[in-house]
């Protein structure tokens, strides 16, 4: 336990000044001011769009298919971030010296994916504070007046779910990019994985699928079941012991 | 003797390709113990294995009594290392590294302010590492491998860059850290001059990576006899003199030497000279440089590889 503290305390402070750090941010920020882009535009083609419906009808409208979109870039998002977490040590050559350390070579990966899981769940948490904002905006524009009526508990429970679908891509996200300098193949991998995404929702294995689990996951998924935040954990903690297994047996060249 | 380090009949490298070949090796404790070879020995590879880093194809290493890989990593809070050229992270400060090392190694906060004073770095540590020099960057690498004191130090190449200054201070930090805490140092380096100033033991790696020789200074001298070293007024005369005397004198500096040397000889030769009318300015019997000790270590093996 004092090793895990220790080495997550070494991360933060290697994350400090990282572009790393900063594009979980960025990312999020990007893809909401895209969509206030698209509120606002909306607002002056439209100003009196229609008659309003109801608080929940609105809200799932705000949230739905950004949340989608969210949920079909994570997994690139979580790629660039595990590769971003592991690049000091391999431009600096710190493996021999991490390894050198008395602390089991297994740590530091697990570090890394809860530093990953860490970034990944404040990127899913300020993407969905900044939705309930846009949401707030959308009901200011168009004078919906549904701000009293804030979900909070179907936010919560969107974000949740949708992270905990990401855990496994975050096991395996990082175990390439400890194993592999560089960013070309945990970015690539996660774009390939993505590109077959529409195979698996075609074969009916979305929820089995690491890439596909956070969408699959959200009530507007294809399965509209929780299950890919259940078995997407499960499936994490099988990478993590192959992925400590196979690193802590590794010479450092 | 209490060897903190001991291999036996070590065989490996990286692939396929093997480094060292049957290395058997003990460095006492207490001891700076002078790494040598060619480029290309195997001095790295050793030191990576001493570490845990690689594996052996066959043989066992035993670091402060304990059998690796399996007394990994526990045994590794009495070591510390510099391997080839520190890593650091160039987006932090000095401290902000020497930090991450000493909370993995679990050492006490004190211990890192304690390391820089010692390199004396205080100052230049607050700054970013991507500003330093390559001397600042060694130093700062030499800090983080002695933090906390540990038993053992392995050092690979840790001279490279250091200014004058700063291999003063790595000079005396290594005798201080041997006398005052007992630590045991294993140094590999090619700056022969520097290693010959610190090191209590020598071991010497081949070429092909066999340990060719292994003992304290004195044993390592015994094997490459003391040289007269002649100074005077009328160089060639002298040499002359001496060769006419049936010496067999090296004159390819500005001084002669006669090698294999005994107090006989540099009488006679003294007595020769005065003779001749020779001004002799200075005359003494020296030990060979380790530079030289280790040339003929190697010359010597390659005359065994011949046969």
């Amino acid at each position: 336990m004092r090793t895990m503290r220790a080495l997550l305390s070494t991360e933060a402070t290697k994350l400090k000044k990282t572009a790393t750090l900063w594009l979980s941010l960025i990312v999020p920020a990007m893809l909401l001011l895209l969509l206030f882009i698209g509120l606002v535009d909306d607002y002056f083609r439209h100003p009196i769009r229609r008659m309003p419906v109801s608080a929940e009808t609105e809200w799932i409208s705000v949230l739905a298919r950004p949340w989608m979109l969210w949920a079909h870039l994570l997994p690139i998002l979580i790629a660039v971030e595990a590769a971003g977490l592991a690049s000091p040590e391999h431009a600096g050559k710190h493996w021999k010296q991490l390894y050198a350390l008395p602390i089991p070579r297994w740590s530091v990966y697990v570090a890394k994916a809860l530093m990953c899981a860490l970034l990944t769940a404040g990127s899913s948490l300020f993407f969905s504070a900044g939705l309930v904002a846009l949401g707030l905006a959308r009901s200011e524009l168009f004078h919906l007046q549904i701000a009293s009526d804030v979900p909070l508990g179907v936010v919560l429970e969107v974000t949740a779910r949708a992270y905990l679908a990401s855990w496994c891509v975050i096991a395996i996200q990082t175990w390439l990019s400890v194993r592999f300098s560089g960013f070309a193949i945990s970015i690539g991998t996660a774009v390939a994985a993505l590109l077959f995404s529409g195979l698996a929702a075609q074969f009916g294995v979305a929820g089995l699928y690491p890439w596909t689990m956070p969408l699959d996951s959200l009530p507007w998924g294809w399965s509209e079941a929780p299950a890919p935040a259940m078995v997407s954990p499960l499936l994490c903690v099988a990478v993590a012991v192959a992925a400590g297994w196979h690193l802590s047996r590794r010479e450092v060249v | 003797m209490d060897f903190v380090i001991e291999t036996e009949r070590v065989t490996g490298g990286y692939g396929t390709t093997m480094v060292l070949r049957e290395l058997s090796l003990r460095v006492p404790r207490g001891s700076i113990y002078g790494f040598l070879g060619p480029n290309g020995a195997g001095k790295t590879t050793a030191l990576r294995m001493f570490l845990g880093l690689l594996r052996p194809v066959s043989g066992t290493v035993r670091l402060l009594g304990q059998q690796l890989p399996s007394g990994l990593p526990g045994v590794l809070r009495r070591v510390g290392s510099l391997i080839e050229q520190p890593s650091l992270y160039d987006h932090l400060t000095g401290v902000e590294n020497l930090e991450i090392i000493r909370k993995l190694k679990g050492l006490d906060r004190g211990d890192g302010g304690r390391a820089l004073h010692a390199l004396g770095m205080e100052r230049l540590a607050l700054r970013r590492v991507k500003g330093y020099s390559r001397g600042m960057r060694q130093r700062l690498g030499v800090a983080m491998a002695v933090i906390g004191n540990p038993e053992v130090l392995l050092l690979d190449e840790p001279m490279n860059g250091l200014d004058p200054d700063g291999l003063q201070t790595f000079r005396s930090l290594l005798r201080d850290l041997r006398q005052e805490y007992g630590v045991t140092v294993v140094l590999s380096s090619h700056q022969l001059e520097e290693i010959d100033q610190v090191a209590t033991h020598i071991g010497i790696l081949s070429p092909t990576g066999d340990l060719l020789f292994e003992g304290t200074r004195e044993e390592l001298a015994l094997r490459v006899p003391q040289q007269l070293l002649i100074k005077t007024d009328r160089r060639d005369d002298a040499l002359a003199a001496l060769e006419n005397a049936g010496f067999t004198v090296d004159s390819r500096q500005e001084h002669l030497l006669i090698h294999s040397a005994t107090a006989d000889m540099a009488r006679e030769a003294n007595r020769i000279l005065v003779t001749n009318g020779v001004g002799v300015h200075h005359l003494s019997i020296e030990l060979a440089t380790l530079e030289r000790q280790f040339a003929k270590v190697l010359a010597t093996t390659k005359v065994w590889e011949r046969i």
